[in-house]
């Protein structure tokens, strides 16, 4: 009777102990998750916001905007009769221009010798989360010939899915 | 005596291991509190938004018989007040106001309350100086000129 109460007492420790070392690996397990989760998530944040400042970068040296003078290009130059034709050439080739955009809205504001608000020159697919990017550039305006420079704003939001 | 011993060595046990998981927590927090989130993009931004603003600034052309506003600091630079008059304003009267529009254009359309200076100087003096607000310096860019009276330095700051 006495080595019956002490086997059942030794298995009862057994268990205890292994209930215990369960719950650890639980615990720790569960941890362990929570923490790649977020480490996931923060990974993603930033190789959303890498995109964004190259979708920021791929506008500004477009070649469908860029000023170009006897074969030279102008960096940070947008040509405003090439703006304006542009927003109609997106508007005709949305898939091409969604590749190379993604979810992207474009918008330029001219500061001097106008100052106008935000014109739309592209809108891709939005949502309610996005990062904007601002890009000063100088905006050439060939009409009247030589043509004079002025100065813009280009806004550039990306937009996040989530 | 040895059932004392025996359930001695067996807290012992629980005990170290409750201190390791204990050290392993408190590192894992330590990490955790420590890590500084990534400013890539912010880092990014702010550098290339102060030089782009003074780049496109020189390039500009003004209504003074369309001159660039390059070569109207450097006049205002080589003959100081400005040997060029537009409007009834010299050279650096005329400069400063368009830098003035320019600029304030700019802050309006990047939104809030930001607050910058902008200083156009040579060696031997400060040409133009324009502040806006209260400024501890966020982001700078500078531009220098070649003139004949020596470099003339244009200096943007963007501020917090």
């Amino acid at each position: 009777m006495k080595k019956n109460k002490k086997a059942q007492m030794k298995m009862g420790e057994t268990i205890a102990v292994l209930i215990v070392f369960f719950m650890i690996l639980f615990f720790g397990i569960f941890f362990y998750a929570n923490m790649e989760r977020k480490s996931f998530q923060s990974r993603l944040e930033k190789m959303e916001e890498k995109k964004s400042i190259d979708v920021a970068q791929t506008i500004s040296f477009l070649p469908e905007l860029k000023c170009t003078a006897e074969n030279i290009t102008k960096t940070l130059c947008i040509d405003k009769l090439k703006l304006d034709a542009f927003k109609t050439l997106a508007s005709e080739r949305t898939q091409y221009y969604q590749s190379v955009f993604s979810n992207t809205m474009i918008e330029i504001a001219e500061i001097y010798p106008t100052s106008t608000s935000y014109e739309t020159v592209y809108e891709g697919t939005t949502s309610d989360q996005y990062f904007s990017t601002f890009i000063p550039v100088s905006i050439f305006y060939p009409s009247p010939y030589p043509g004079r420079y002025g100065i813009g704003l280009l806004r550039i939001k990306y937009y996040t899915f989530k | 005596m040895r059932k004392t011993k025996k359930s001695q060595t067996e807290i012992l046990g629980l005990a170290i291991v409750i201190v390791f998981i204990t050290i392993g927590m408190l590192f894992v927090v330590k990490f955790m509190i420590s890590k500084k989130p990534d400013q890539q993009r912010e880092t990014f931004i702010r550098s290339e938004l102060a030089s782009n603003i003074l780049g496109s600034m020189i390039d500009v052309n003004t209504d003074c018989r369309n001159l660039d506003l390059s070569e109207l600091l450097k006049d205002c630079a080589e003959s100081y007040p400005g040997g060029i008059t537009c409007s009834g304003q010299t050279s650096c009267d005329y400069s400063e106001q368009i830098i003035n529009t320019i600029l304030s254009n700019f802050m309006t359309n990047l939104g809030g309350n930001r607050s910058y200076q902008f200083l156009a100087t040579t060696q031997q003096d400060d040409l133009i100086f324009i502040e806006q607000g209260n400024c501890t310096v966020w982001e700078s860019a500078n531009q220098p000129l070649p003139t004949y009276v020596g470099t003339l330095e244009l200096k943007f700051h963007m501020c917090k």
